[in-house]
């Protein structure tokens, strides 16, 4: 009886919050893990400072190194690797952003399962081996990419929304490349950008599953310890904010015009970060109770869908407001979402939008963190970012006190009338 | 209190996919008006999804009407009598929660995800809104045009999309399910009436042809306690069983060449095949499940990373469509190669797995592997868990057929699949759209 109250306990305090352990291993990864339990699964994240922001003048460099991984290793060829993930049911994937290069597990955690879906996953990890047929074939499959953004209105507003506001920046390229610059990359580029970034120094591991600190710590030791210590990647510099407006269009024969209004945004750390997050919530960040939904689409039936956003990075990264509409109503679009948007910076808002936008927030914190997937997202960015441990559990402190005013100073600091991107890809009339 | 603690336990000792265990930690009831009540306890966070699921959808539908469930989903967030215009999701919002609605071609769902404290809050006002739907003309008219840019940006400026929907549209008689688009044609949309919306609204919103499906951290009883006070009162619609539906109804030997601006070139192959539903022989839905799975990673070895002669290629099957289905092959080819290329290829590999069953043996046993693990990994999501449970009920399967999946799976041989393979892929009957690419600019 004793043991059952024990657990019950164990399974009360889980609900109540998302523990989180973080230590570094001797080689220099960085560590955080969270305990679930209830299923017998675990996710693993490594996140290398090893992305698009790093390919210098080769774009597309990092992507490339990052699909490699898990072709070859020192000791398996590609399809040998890829039968045995799936013959212990594990899946094994990587993803490239502009910050982190991502390479993720997810294994069962019965004994037999997981210690050998760890010896492949770090090995795989551990022990590339770059070889040339196989780059050949991911430029291939990259120029294919290529060109299938270029039939999306989409995809193609995007790209050139980064540009322009990103410019000289090094978040400013696709992080896919281009034809040109993929002919500019070889072997011992990816080889030079693995050894130099793929290192234990410029990595944050997140673990989230059923599993103990010790078994946790075990599994950080053994993937850092395949690496080499390496050095931290140095921070990319501020992205500097924009001169003037930009008005651009792009003549595309789509029936909708993809509507774009942005400039530079901010990174994690700051100041204004909690009263951004919130007033975006609230202007666009909330799907159909948004400000921006209610002037586009409840009232106007002008779009499907609009909404606004900040990409938070380590540099700061953009703000952005979209919305697709049909050609001929994309001026009257553009007049809506600019008026919302000066309305939004230059007044307080009503005091029960921001109370909405508190109560949804607070009283919906724990689904934020319902999932192991979830958990896994937010301690790599926790310690990706270097965010403090009580990122979680003070968040909604954080904010819960701001105030319309504290919204409005913080939108007038940041938010630049006079300097915007105006970006419209689609048929103009 | 006792029933925490075993509940909890079952929790964490359910190691593996084992069915039962997995069934402790669910409930169900019926009303005597008919409600469908489903729930699964898991308690891993405060937090829980309602869905509440009609039966009706794209399927039902017939021309001038088609995408009408969808039109209608939208409309069931301008207001009731007690709740104005997009007060609904408001007050959702303002209590924690999310939420918004999905349309298929078998049914039409809405969902709140919140904190546990909010149950009888999303029961009660799901509940409000399955009678007292207020359809104003003036918000019919503004969604109207929310639901064509929908179309727009889904369908019209999507090469691929746009080759998917004529492949139904070759493949299925327009007299039967499945041959129009979920959202509808765009000409249709354009002229549902009020009148058009408030009767299908008064014909399958009944509690007798719905299921509430609730997974997450609440007790099944309080579940059923609200269910019956906010629906409870409702009456069924006695003529719900009589309505017809109709069946799909195959066509074969179509083929359709679409030119559309696009850079990239795309093929689609449909078969006809039964679905878990409509099949005679369980165990032949289940072998068609797996040939997907087996043709989707064996094409992807040899046409993909080996003889790299495609650039995508997918096989997909819908196991848990309500009527007869297609059994899908679509690919991009790699930059230079014809389709005829990869359409030999095809043909090549299917005719291998034919007649050399023995070839995919150790294929088999990897993907069951894999499908005993993603069936463990799907519970981390309370989301999918319901979809699963709410989908199974309301196709008419009964969501026993969640647990047994895996079981099922494991009982297909080799000899299965070739024999399966040989039954349904027959390519002198295959219906195809191939996408030709005219320049952008």
């Amino acid at each position: 009886m004793k043991l059952l109250i024990l657990f019950l306990l164990l399974i009360t305090q889980a609900n109540a919050k998302v523990n989180i352990d973080q230590w570094t291993t001797p080689e220099g990864a960085k560590v955080l893990f969270t305990q679930t339990k209830g299923l017998p699964m675990l996710d693993v994240a490594l996140n290398f400072d090893a992305a698009s922001s790093r390919d210098g003048d080769k774009h597309g460099l990092a992507s490339l190194t990052s699909s490699l991984i898990g072709t070859a290793s020192k000791y398996h060829t590609e399809e040998q690797i890829i039968k045995q993930f799936e013959s212990l049911g594990t899946e094994f994937s990587s993803a490239s952003l502009k910050d982190m290069s991502i390479i993720s597990m997810r294994s069962l955690t019965r004994r037999d399962i997981l210690q050998s879906s760890l010896n492949l996953f770090t090995e795989v990890v551990t022990k590339v081996d770059y070889q040339q047929h196989y780059l050949s074939r991911e430029k291939k499959q990259t120029l294919r990419a290529i060109e299938a953004a270029k039939q999306s209105p989409g995809s193609i507003a995007n790209t050139r929304f980064n540009e322009l506001v990103f410019g000289q920046h090094p978040y400013a390229h696709k992080k896919i490349g281009t034809k040109e610059s993929l002919e500019k990359i070889n072997l011992a580029d990816l080889i030079q950008h693995y050894q130099r970034y793929y290192v234990a120094k410029n990595l944050t591991i997140a673990l989230v599953g059923d599993i103990s600190k010790t078994k946790a710590m075990q599994i950080a030791r053994q993937i850092s310890h395949g690496l080499n210590s390496g050095k931290k990647a140095p921070r990319n510099e501020l992205v500097l904010p924009l001169t003037k407006t930009i008005q651009e269009h792009i003549e595309f024969p789509s029936t909708q015009t993809h509507l774009l209004i942005g400039q530079v945004g901010i990174n994690r750390t700051h100041a204004d970060y909690y009263p951004l997050y919130l007033g975006n919530h609230i202007l666009g960040g909330s799907g159909l109770n948004s400000l921006l939904s209610q002037e586009i689409r409840e009232q106007r039936g002008l779009a499907y869908s609009t909404s606004s956003y900040f990409t938070k990075m380590q540099s700061n990264g953009f703000f952005l407001i979209n919305l697709q509409t049909k050609n001929s109503q994309a001026d009257q679009a553009r007049k809506v979402v600019l008026e919302t948007l000066k309305n939004f910076r230059n007044n307080e808002i009503d005091p029960q939008n921001l109370q909405d936008g508190k109560d949804n927030i607070i009283g919906g914190f724990a689904l934020e963190t319902a999932s192991n997937a979830n958990i896994l997202t937010y301690l790599s960015i926790i310690g990706f970012y270097e965010l403090p441990l009580d990122y979680l559990s003070s968040f909604t402190d954080k904010i819960k006190n701001i105030s319309t005013k504290d919204i409005k100073n913080a939108y007038e600091r940041l938010i630049n009338m006079q300097k915007l991107v105006i970006l419209t890809v689609g048929v103009k009339k | 209190m006792k029933n925490l603690i075993l509940l909890a336990f079952f929790l964490s000792t359910s190691a593996f996919s084992n069915t039962i265990e997995a069934n402790e930690q669910l409930t169900q009831a019926t009303l005597d008006n008919g409600l469908k009540i489903i729930v699964k306890t898991d308690r891993r966070a405060p937090v829980f999804i309602s869905q509440l699921w009609y039966k009706v959808g794209a399927s039902d539908e017939k021309q001038p009407n088609t995408g009408i469930s969808h039109m209608l989903e939208h409309m069931m967030f301008k207001g009731t009598h007690d709740y104005k215009v997009g007060e609904f999701s408001k007050i959702i919002a303002r209590n924690g929660g999310n939420d918004n609605a999905f349309t298929s071609k078998d049914y039409t769902a809405y969902y709140q995800k919140m904190h546990n404290s909010k149950l009888e809050l999303a029961i009660k006002m799901e509940a409000d809104r399955m009678r007292n739907l207020t359809f104003s003309g003036i918000e019919l008219e503004k969604e109207r045009q929310v639901v064509i840019e929908e179309r727009r940006l889904r369908v019209e400026d999507n090469p691929n999309a746009k080759v998917y929907e004529n492949l139904r549209l070759i493949s299925f008689d327009q007299k039967g399910a499945y041959h129009a688009p979920v959202i509808g044609f765009q000409s249709d949309i354009e002229t549902y009436r009020l009148s058009d919306l408030r009767h299908w609204y008064e014909t399958y919103y009944a509690p007798n042809n719905a299921t509430l499906v609730v997974v997450g951290d609440v007790d099944p009883q309080e579940v059923i306690n609200h269910a019956k006070r906010y629906f409870g009162q409702y009456s069924s619609n006695s003529n719900i069983e009589k309505i017809k539906r109709y069946a799909s109804i195959a066509k074969t030997s179509q083929s359709k060449k679409l030119e559309l601006k696009a850079k990239l070139p795309f093929y689609t192959l449909g078969f006809h095949v039964p679905s878990l539903k409509t099949t005679t022989d369980e165990n032949q839905a289940y072998q068609l499940e797996m040939l997907a799975y087996v043709l989707d990673n064996g094409l992807s070895k040899k046409l993909i990373r080996n003889q790299q002669i495609a650039s995508a290629i997918s096989v997909s099957y819908r196991l848990y469509d309500k009527h007869d289905t297609l059994f899908i092959i679509s690919f991009v080819p790699a930059d230079g190669v014809d389709n005829q290329t990869l359409i030999d290829a095809i043909k090549n590999q299917v005719k291998e797995l034919i007649e050399k069953p023995e070839l995919i043996q150790d294929e088999l046993v990897r993907t069951k592997a894999q499908l005993e693990a993603g069936f463990v990994f799907e519970q981390d999501l309370i989301h999918t868990q319901a979809y699963y449970l709410g989908m199974l009920e309301t196709v008419g399967l009964g969501i026993d057929k969640m647990f047994t999946y895996v079981a099922k799976m494991n009982e297909i041989k080799a000899k299965d699949i070739s024999n399966i393979a040989k039954q349904y892929l027959d390519f002198s009957q295959v219906n195809s759209v191939e996408l030709i690419t005219k320049a952008i600019k």
